[in-house]
């Protein structure tokens, strides 16, 4: 050994020197150096985890969100079809309704027209007589003579007297 | 002027004759009703009224007399007036007896018929 230029002792010293640090390098410095690692490492799994966890629930709210959406835009064009249903229906109605008080409306107007026509016709006659009867009277009075009348008080005295009897 | 005289007298020849037609106009029918309607208040009334479109002659009053006590049973101060809307005809009134031969009354009486 000693021609190889090694000296035991020192060797020995060395291996001792060499052991003592890597106690103590052991001891105080790769312990907590993996023990920080390990840390970390739990650190990171936690963040990986939450991340997916996060990931999941947002995934889990784009789909309920995306349910909601489609649930509001059914109900959406439910509502609306209803309305255009309703609608129809009510314009239905209303188009019965109008139809039948324009049908009232109408009825009333030719029965209105059909009292006034009938008013007036009577109005007509009663007038058209009242004319004929006061021409009559006139006429009767400028053309009958005295001596007409005194015939017809005969003849009308004669008959009371002949029904008096 | 004359034809139109003439067309008039056509006319009111008609009408004398529609109103003087018994059967048409029912004069007998109601005068006789009339005559034997003599209310009891007319038989003891002592006044009576004779409407004509003419005066009358002494005649023509003494025979409306003698008809009237012959009806009512005694005989009535007359009182006479002249109407020339009566146009021929008489009115006589006793009470609320009324006879009425007028063509005044028998024209009413046909336009009330004619206007239903």
């Amino acid at each position: 050994m000693e021609q190889l230029g090694i000296e035991p002792t020192l060797l020995v010293a060395q291996i001792v020197n060499f052991a003592i640090i890597v106690v103590v390098l052991s001891k105080l410095l790769y312990k907590p150096i993996l023990a920080m690692l390990e840390k970390r490492k739990r650190e990171i799994a936690q963040g990986l985890a939450l991340t997916e966890k996060m990931r999941q629930e947002e995934e889990k709210f784009k789909e309920r969100k995306e349910k909601m959406l489609l649930e509001a835009r059914k109900e959406g064009h439910e509502i609306i079809e209803e309305a255009r249903k309703q609608a129809k229906v009510e314009e239905k109605e209303i188009l019965v309704t109008a139809r039948e008080e324009a049908s009232e409306v109408m009825e009333k107007g030719k029965a209105e027209v059909e009292r006034m026509r009938a008013a007036l016709s009577k109005n007509l006659e009663a007038e058209s007589t009242k004319l004929a009867v006061t021409m009559a009277k006139r006429m009767l009075v400028k053309t009958l003579t005295t001596t007409d009348q005194h015939t017809i008080l005969a003849k009308h005295l004669k008959e009371i007297e002949s029904l008096g009897k | 002027m004359n034809a139109l005289s003439k067309d008039a007298r056509g006319f009111v020849d008609s009408v004398v004759s529609y109103l003087e037609d018994e059967k048409k106009q029912g004069a007998a029918v109601r005068l006789h009703s009339l005559l034997s309607r003599v209310t009891s208040q007319a038989k003891r009334e002592k006044n009576a009224r004779v409407e004509t479109s003419v005066a009358l002659s002494v005649q023509e009053k003494t025979r409306i007399e003698r008809l009237l006590i012959s009806l009512l049973g005694h005989a009535v101060e007359v009182e006479y007036s002249v109407d020339s809307a009566v146009i021929a005809g008489v009115t006589i009134k006793v009470a609320d007896w009324i006879v009425d031969t007028s063509f005044r009354g028998q024209l009413v009486k046909m336009q009330e018929y004619l206007n239903g």
